[in-house]
């Protein structure tokens, strides 16, 4: 093969079109041929300085979060629609209470009119007057109804809405639905008010009925999500200890890790070495990772507390 | 799964198969953003808007082309539109201009690991922005066409096909641009 042969394939190599066999025969070439070896070098350094950029390009980006995020936007783009057709639904329930009150209203007046009409004149007014008051009931009394929303609830959940400032929602449905997610996402990941996904956590975690409500991989990925993206070092703190009533296993040994690495709170730094301390991960066991974050933390963490507690958990893996 | 599969599941309401697209393409379109120069927050939202406008559109998308043609131009639009915002806030802001030009002090800001590092992550962080620079300055299909190529790894015919044009002259592109680059790059490489 004569020297155009391999420029030629220096060419391919350039431009990332060499085959496997040519890229080998190239490299043998470049063994006993000087200014070949000079071009492959100039080119695979070239190539090296793409593949820096490569890597540099998404080193920032966790694509799983941005996924996250994405379907989340998508779902709460189609729950705008899906809104119309429950707003659609709600005015059927709410209409049928209007004309059970109304219903009450007339019987009411009616009364007060045949009392006024028949046996007190002066009551006739009265009547009209509590007849009136009782048919005028409006939508907003049964919407933020306790009572009213509790006598259709069968489950203990209360989720806070950061939409409905005015008091918590009472979830009233079956605890796998759909509905329950989009809520508990919707108050977990909504921007500020914090105030309303703390409760939303003292609320999933002070259930009276644990079995009512399942501890899902839905629910577990919007806890993650809070923990490495909320602003507010509290939520972050509630979502991790939800996380730790999770059956142990790595995304939950990831987050903890992330946590006790990354969060700029101190407090949750020494939450999660606590968990991970603590005895529901003894038989997790102290793998790479682990002890790799432990490490970084006793010698880099700008809590003393921390580095010692890293310490004494390195010594414990040690032995 | 093929891709034309994988939409007609998307077109019934199939968000498993949504997801599955975009993971299968996130890494291309987070390319072409950084083509842009944009920062990570930005590459963020160009992601979360080109795959929101493909969720949109999806139902439209009648298979005439490939979808990562048709991906290429979502994405291209989305870029061009972020490009015109950032341009104007930069423009409004002499102070921010200033920082986006100067390459290293944003480098500055970067945590550093280990002290060992400094320098060598520094030289390296370095290149990075001057090759970045370099190829702002590339005529925008030859950066696209070196974009896909070098960062997404993909062959000329199908550069070709995504770019609607032939493989001669994606590889013109290709030879011009990898020449200026090398070029400019010489001293450091």
């Amino acid at each position: 093969m004569n020297e155009e042969y391999y420029t030629n394939l220096l060419e391919k190599y350039r431009i990332l079109e060499i085959e496997t066999e040519e890229l080998e025969q190239l490299k043998r070439h470049t063994e006993v041929c000087p200014s070949c070896l000079k071009e492959f070098i100039k080119y695979t350094s070239f190539i090296e300085v793409f593949k820096q950029i490569k890597i540099n390009s998404v080193q920032n980006i966790d694509f799983d979060t941005e996924r996250f995020r994405l379907l989340n936007n998508i779902g709460n783009g189609n729950k705008e629609n899906e809104k119309l057709s429950l707003i659609e639904s709600l005015s059927d329930y709410l209409n049928i209470y209007r004309i059970k009150y109304i219903g009450y209203g007339f019987a009411l007046i009616l009364a007060g009119f045949l009392i006024g009409r028949f046996w007190l004149f002066e009551g006739l007014d009265k009547g009209i007057e509590k007849g009136l008051q009782e048919s005028m009931i409006t939508e907003k009394q049964i919407e933020t109804s306790e009572d009213l929303i509790a006598a259709k609830s069968n489950t203990d959940i209360i989720i806070e809405s950061p939409e409905n400032k005015a008091g918590s929602l009472k979830y009233a449905g079956l605890t796998e639905d759909d509905l329950k997610f989009r809520l508990i996402s919707e108050s977990l990941t909504a921007s500020g008010n914090a105030g309303a996904k703390l409760k939303t956590f003292t609320n999933i975690a002070d259930q009276k009925n644990p079995s009512k409500f399942i501890l899902d991989e839905s629910i577990k990925k919007v806890l993650i999500l809070a923990v490495k993206n909320d602003d507010n070092p509290g939520v972050r703190r509630q979502a991790l200890n939800l996380l730790a009533a999770y059956p142990y296993d790595e995304e939950i040994r990831d987050v903890i890790l992330f946590a006790l690495a990354n969060d700029n709170n101190a407090g949750n730094r020494i939450f999660s070495i606590n968990i991970l301390s603590s005895l529901q991960y003894d038989g997790a066991g102290f793998e790479g990772l682990m002890i790799e974050t432990l490490r970084n933390s006793a010698k880099n963490d700008n809590n003393d507390f921390i580095k010692l507690r890293a310490e004494m958990l390195l010594q414990e893996a040690s032995k | 799964m093929t891709d034309i599969e994988l939409i007609s599941k998307i077109k019934e309401g199939d968000m498993d198969a949504f997801s599955e697209l975009v993971k299968r393409y996130e890494h291309f379109v987070m390319s072409i953003a950084y083509s842009y120069r944009n920062s990570s927050e930005d590459m963020k939202d160009i992601y979360q808007e080109v795959f929101m406008r493909v969720h949109k559109a999806i139902k439209k998308f009648n298979q005439e082309s490939e979808f990562s043609t048709w991906l290429y131009r979502i994405s291209v639009n989305v870029c061009n539109s972020f490009y015109r915002i950032s341009k104007k806030r930069k423009m409004e802001s002499l102070n921010d201009y200033s920082h986006d030009v100067d390459g290293v002090a944003m480098i500055a800001h970067e945590p550093i690991d280990h002290k060992n590092d400094v320098h060598e992550k520094y030289i390296r962080d370095e290149l990075i922005v001057k090759v970045k620079n370099m190829m702002e300055a590339l005529p925008e299909r030859q950066r696209m066409a070196i974009t896909l190529k070098y960062l997404e790894g993909l062959k000329i015919r199908e550069i070709a096909k995504i770019m609607r044009c032939g493989e001669g002259t994606i590889k013109r592109y290709i030879f011009n641009a990898s020449g200026v680059l090398r070029k400019n790059l010489e001293p450091y490489i």
